[in-house]
């Protein structure tokens, strides 16, 4: 039984039948992490970035006034900003707000600039579930194509204090 | 673990691989290297070697 | 070998055989104890915020919700399951190996500070000086004594470690064991080296976030608080892993008799897990900014996924080791009829299969996919997670320990287990109940519903920003709740049962080992299923048919699933 001490040389061949299913499995798990460098050189979706550090307050200032630049309205006291199509976007998270509404158009490529101004947020955008980590002091650039339109989500899904519900945005796309 | 009766036998040598799992010293150094290595030193690297923003 | 001059006091097991050290025993007992109480409050603290994530209920206020919240967090992932995991060091060092338990003094010191340390991090948080979730991820601030009663109880869970690895000294020094290990305290070996990497990244974590609390610290990074805080926070889970190999081992042993198939192929798998178990904490970096691809890859695929490959070995080997010896007792009629004829009134029995199979189906499996760099970004933080470490720690990890108590009562405890028809549905309640609500929680999570989320309907967001989720995500909230009302169910009635037997159950003296039949049987009474053959001598080749028909089954299931996540992935828009 397993609470027993094993024979004294139990370094022994392996049985045919087990060796069957553990070369399945090898085979099997040797695939599924071959797939990640593989698509990572010739997939379309990465969590790369490119990521710099920044101060949580110059980075606050930097996406005001991009968004004043930019600003073709408002949502619920939120601007909403277009950019240029195919130029840099900046995203603030912070309690509890995503800052500003965005305008985009689709098959563009766009530079998203990302961060907070205080704490560690969540951006999930819905219903596409697409999902990453926002930092504080750490600005990072995730190069996005929108292929659909319509209106989407930008909900929070990393805890961030007491008015964490609070915390939704919205990104349009045309 | 029976004594075997008859002519003296070298009693079989433990192989190597059951050896080396019953070393659970040398286990432990392994497990105990490998994520400090792998997971906290490369990861602190990628993170201290992340640039700060280029002033345009 | 010396002779102490104040003899040791030991016992013998009349239903194991084993030499059973008091102070070893008095230990385990007390860890034990502790770990039911510590359930019993986190299970308190999941129902009210299940209740209050069903929309339509919408229990506690938002305060409330995020402070349950972290309550049910810390209590749930770390002091029930390390409190059970001490109690199974003292088993599976000194008790398995016949031995004594060194310094037993430094035991008692080790509980007392890891029930004060739990306390006091439980406290903080009741008081409302600790709203910052299990995970207290800087800059979100706790009130010094919470980081503090953390770091108290990781210091004691040390010390019990530090036991566990001095008793494996101590055995072999006087000769109470020869050879190798047996196979349980392997295993316990491997939860014990998995415990050190926790503890070193407990107190990396938290010794600095204490003196930042303080004022003494300006400020902690974030991004390396995360790295820091998932050396502890993974490897914790990974303790979980083992111990609950290590169990799905004994038990398989306690019930129907089984011994390992091939002790080589068990002793390599427990060592992948001990060699690249913990650098896959990466899976929960894998959407983070500054940490290369490389490193992420590299560290989320458990090294080529080799520690995968142990879990899938595991898979394999425990159900081969119960097929194995069902069929040596005569239920050798085709591929199944072992199965179907095995012990399943047996709630040890029953624990131990749903564990498996809810392990391995739906936390593995789910494990492995989020775990995919890319899957991540159509997984991280959502209920999909949440799901998918419920399968492995509540309805893998958690049903095993539950499974293994109806034999912790008779054989530590020295008492029958009471009422043993609610005790033989008790762990078909809180395992069917997992398998809905986790099933349910991964698929409200692919509908993008949140994790730690207080409202969904952003009711108090303004209006012209609000996201409103596809109906499917609510069918599968109200889903996730009646799961959960079942599983809440199972474990108020585990612990029900577990104090009454432990407190008011008549004595008993021996339990027959291995029990066969449905337990808690009576001394002398055998309720043993009539098998239609003659039981057999061993055989030289292992007839695991059956298991390779299941495991095959379950590697189809594993590559559907993988797929069918990288063609959602290729659907959402380009990304990098």
């Amino acid at each position: 039984m397993t609470i027993h001490p094993p024979e004294r040389i139990w370094w022994k061949p392996i049985s045919g039948a087990e060796r069957v299913y553990i070369a399945a499995a090898l085979l099997f798990t040797l695939t599924t992490f071959f797939l990640m460098p593989v698509w990572h050189f010739l997939g379309a979706q990465n969590p790369t970035m490119q990521t710099y550090r920044v101060d949580k307050a110059e980075y606050l200032q930097k996406v005001m006034a991009w968004a004043d630049k930019y600003k073709v309205g408002e949502q619920a006291g939120v601007p909403v900003v277009e950019p240029p199509p195919g130029g840099d976007v900046y995203l603030l998270a912070r309690t509890f707000q995503w800052f500003p509404v965005l305008k985009l158009k689709a098959g563009q490529t766009y530079r998203v600039h990302v961060s907070s101004s205080d704490l560690v947020h969540g951006f999930s955008l819905q219903p596409l579930n697409m999902n990453f980590m926002v930092i504080p002091g750490y600005e990072y650039i995730l190069y996005v194509t929108p292929t659909q339109k319509g209106e989407f989500g930008v909900l929070c899904n990393e805890f961030c204090g007491l008015g964490h519900h609070l915390m939704v945005g919205k990104l349009i796309v045309e | 673990m029976t004594a075997t009766p008859g002519p003296e036998r070298q009693p079989e040598r433990v192989p190597f691989g059951q050896a080396l799992l019953d070393d659970f010293f040398l286990l432990t150094a392994l497990g105990l290297l490998i994520p400090f290595l792998s997971y906290l030193v490369w990861g602190l690297l990628d993170l201290g070697s992340v640039p700060v923003l280029p002033v345009r | 070998m010396a002779t102490a001059a104040v003899p040791y006091r030991f016992r013998t097991c009349e239903s194991t055989g084993l030499r059973v050290h008091a102070d070893a025993e008095a230990l385990l007992k007390v860890n034990a104890v502790l770990a039911v109480v510590f359930l019993a409050m986190a299970g308190t603290a999941a129902l009210l915020v299940l209740l209050t994530r069903w929309p339509p209920l919408h229990l506690l206020d938002p305060v409330w919700f995020y402070r349950l919240l972290t309550f049910h967090g810390a209590n749930a992932l770390l002091f029930w399951i390390i409190f059970f995991e001490m109690a199974i060091l003292y088993f599976a060092g000194p008790i398995v190996l016949n031995s004594r338990l060194p310094a037993p003094g430094l035991g008692w010191l080790a509980a007392a500070l890891m029930l004060g340390g739990a306390a006091l991090a439980d406290v903080m948080i009741l008081l409302g000086q600790a709203d910052v979730l299990f995970t207290a991820y800087a800059p979100l601030r706790a009130h010094p004594l919470f980081y503090l009663g953390y770091i108290l109880f990781a210091v004691g869970a040390l010390i019990v470690v530090g036991l566990f690895f001095a008793s494996l000294v101590v055995a072999r020094a006087e000769g109470a064991y020869q050879g190798s290990v047996p196979l349980v305290t392997f295993g316990g070996l491997t939860a014990a080296i998995i415990a050190l990497v926790t503890i070193f990244g407990g107190v990396v974590t938290f010794v600095p976030a204490f003196f930042w609390s303080l004022g003494v610290l300006p400020n902690l990074d974030p991004a390396v608080y995360r790295l820091n805080f998932w050396l502890i926070g993974h490897p914790s889970q990974q303790i979980n892993v083992s111990a609950m190999v290590a169990v799905w081992y004994l038990l398989a042993s306690l019930t129907v008799g089984a011994t390992a198939v091939s002790e080589k192929v068990s002793r390599i798998a427990f060592t992948l897990y001990i060699l690249f178990i913990n650098i896959a904490s990466a899976h929960h970096l894998l959407v983070d900014p500054g940490l290369s691809p490389a490193w992420k890859i590299w560290n989320t695929s458990y090294a080529m996924h080799l520690a995968v490959l142990a879990s899938m070995i595991h898979g394999l080997s425990v159900p081969a080791a119960i097929e194995v010896a069902l069929r040596r007792r005569g239920f050798d009629r085709g591929l199944f009829e072992w199965l179907w004829r095995a012990p399943w009134g047996n709630p040890g029995f029953a624990a131990l299969v749903l564990s498996i199979i809810i392990f391995g189906v739906i936390g593995g499996i789910t494990g492995v996919v989020f775990g995919t760099e890319q899957i991540s970004i159509i997984s991280h933080n959502t209920y999909r997670i949440v799901g998918h470490f419920h399968a492995t720690v509540v309805g893998g990890t958690t049903l095993a320990f539950m499974g293994l108590t109806y034999y912790v009562i008779p054989l530590i405890f020295r008492r029958q287990v009471v009422w043993p028809g609610l005790a033989r549905l008790q762990p078909y309640l809180f395992g069917i109940g997992m398998i809905i609500m986790t099933v349910s929680m991964v698929m409200a999570g692919t509908y993008g519903v949140p994790r730690r989320h207080w409202d969904i309907d952003f009711s108090l967001a303004p209006a012209g920003l609000r996201f409103a989720f596809d109906a499917p995500a609510y069918l599968f909230l109200t889903l996730t709740t009646l799961g959960g009302i079942l599983a809440v169910t199972g474990g108020a009635l585990y612990v029900l049962i577990t104090v009454m037997s432990v407190f008011a159950g008549p004595v008993v003296e021996r339990i027959p080992i291995p029990s066969l039949g449905p337990i808690p049987a009576v001394a002398g009474a055998q309720d043993v299923p009539e098998a239609h053959g003659t039981v057999q001598t061993r055989t030289a080749h292992a007839d695991i048919r059956g298991t390779l028909v299941l495991n095959f089954l379950f590697l189809g299931i594993f590559v559907v699933y993988y797929l069918l996540n990288w063609k959602w992935l290729a659907d959402v828009w380009p990304v990098r």
